[in-house]
């Protein structure tokens, strides 16, 4: 019975072992097949991909090499726009040259592996032009003239600048008003590196000469005409408006005077040290129209302050120097 | 006596029409006249200089654009009420 037992167990597990060991064979055939078609498979995209390599090197080098080059072109063309559109023809040659660029980056493209030659090409193709173009365009507004200015009924140009400046010309107060609001305008801007400083116009000195006369008539009976004042709080002259008070915000300041029926003369008119400087090309002693200044500045400044200032100002003519214009208009 | 100088008036009044008119100057107030139609605008311009403290000699008067004269009137250049006429400063120095 035992025998038998064992060896129908044996039988038994004999025929097990055949069957387990058949099927065993059976799946590492099938693995070591599937193993070696994926490996063979591996091997063929490796050996593709190392060609692949091998082409994306000599592309790079391809593509360095043509972007050097066109590099070396495009400077070449900047160097030669500029040199064109400095002697003064901007439009024409910008147009084939900007063509050129674009078909030299179109053919480089064709050339090139689609991913990496947009990313190269394109860049470069990008960086100078927008590299380049702001250069032109700088070069450009250096040529163009300044728009003139309308001040007024006078237009600040070269024209103005040049009556102003010469010897001989007669000048309107129109047109002196203009350059005395350029100036107001700078130091207010701070273009001007003078600080502390105000720019009177002609109509102010004109209501000062008018205003004297009604001062001389008699102290008792005479009032400031309030538009004086409006000087005095830096609300006047309209144009060019600072709101600068009079010895607080403001030192000095510059005023033309018509004189004699037919003559310009400036005036400096310092508040701290209530002195008037002169000056007149035309070398006189004397000038009765400054008088006006010397009585009703110091009326004026008194005039704007505060309460607790105006105690200890007094209304005393300032002083008048005449400062020497040797032959400037001779 | 006043009622006669009120119908001396009246008539006036009636008779010529007038006009009010607005002067004015570079940094300066504005002020308004009263006149007669008929009227020589060199009586505007004398009272404006009073008004202004100006010289009359060192200022011009333009009306649209227009320099006016002494002997002209509102009524040969078809002014209206209201209309605004600029003073403006004419100063001019030489060498």
């Amino acid at each position: 019975m035992k025998k038998f037992l064992e060896g129908l167990l044996q039988a038994s597990f004999t025929t097990f072992e055949k069957k387990i060991s058949k099927q065993f064979s059976d799946i590492v055939d099938k693995f070591e097949k599937v193993v070696t078609d994926r490996l063979t498979k591996i091997e063929t995209k490796v050996t593709q991909l190392t060609t692949a390599s091998g082409r994306t090197e000599q592309f790079e080098t391809d593509v360095t090499g043509r972007l050097v080059k066109i590099q070396s072109e495009v400077t070449q063309m900047r160097t030669s726009l500029l040199i064109t559109e400095l002697a003064g023809k901007s439009d024409q040659p910008s147009g084939p040259n900007k063509i050129k660029i674009d078909t030299i980056s179109t053919t480089s493209k064709k050339d090139t592996a689609p991913s990496k030659k947009k990313n190269l090409s394109q860049d470069t193709f990008v960086e100078d032009l927008d590299t380049s173009k702001p250069t032109i365009e700088d070069s450009l507004d250096w040529l163009e003239l300044p728009p003139s200015l309308k001040i007024g009924p006078s237009i600040l140009d070269e024209e103005l600048a040049r009556r102003v400046m010469s010897v001989s010309t007669w000048l309107q107060n129109y047109e002196i008003d203009a350059l005395m609001y350029i100036f107001r305008e700078r130091t207010t801007l701070r273009r001007c590196k003078v600080d502390r400083v105000a720019f009177m116009t002609c109509v102010f000195s004109d209501l000062i000469a008018n205003d004297y006369k009604n001062f001389n008539q008699g102290i008792k009976q005479y009032n400031m005409n309030p538009l004086l004042l409006e000087y005095g709080k830096g609300e006047l002259p309209s144009h060019g408006r600072t709101h600068k008070l009079w010895n607080v915000d403001v030192d000095r300041m510059y005023v033309p005077v018509w004189v004699n029926g037919n003559y310009w003369i400036a005036l400096c008119i310092s508040f701290v040290t209530r002195n008037i400087q002169v000056f007149d090309c035309s070398g006189k002693k004397r000038i009765k129209e400054v008088e006006a200044f010397t009585h009703l500045i110091p009326r004026i400044v008194k005039a704007v302050q505060s309460l607790t200032v105006q105690k200890h100002l007094t209304v005393s003519p300032y002083t008048v120097s005449y400062v020497p214009m040797s032959g400037l208009n001779r | 006596m006043s009622a006669a100088q009120e119908d001396d008036k009246k008539p006036g009044d009636e008779g010529e029409a007038q006009i009010i008119l607005k002067v004015k100057a570079q940094d300066r107030f504005e002020a308004s006249f009263r006149m007669k139609r008929s009227a020589q605008l060199i009586k505007l311009m004398n009272a404006s200089c009073e008004r202004f403290c100006v010289d009359f000699n060192s200022f011009v008067f333009f009306f649209d654009g227009c320099r006016l004269l002494a002997g002209q009137t509102p009524d040969d250049l078809d002014m209206k009420d209201g209309d605004e006429i600029e003073a403006v400063l004419n100063l001019r120095g030489g060498p």
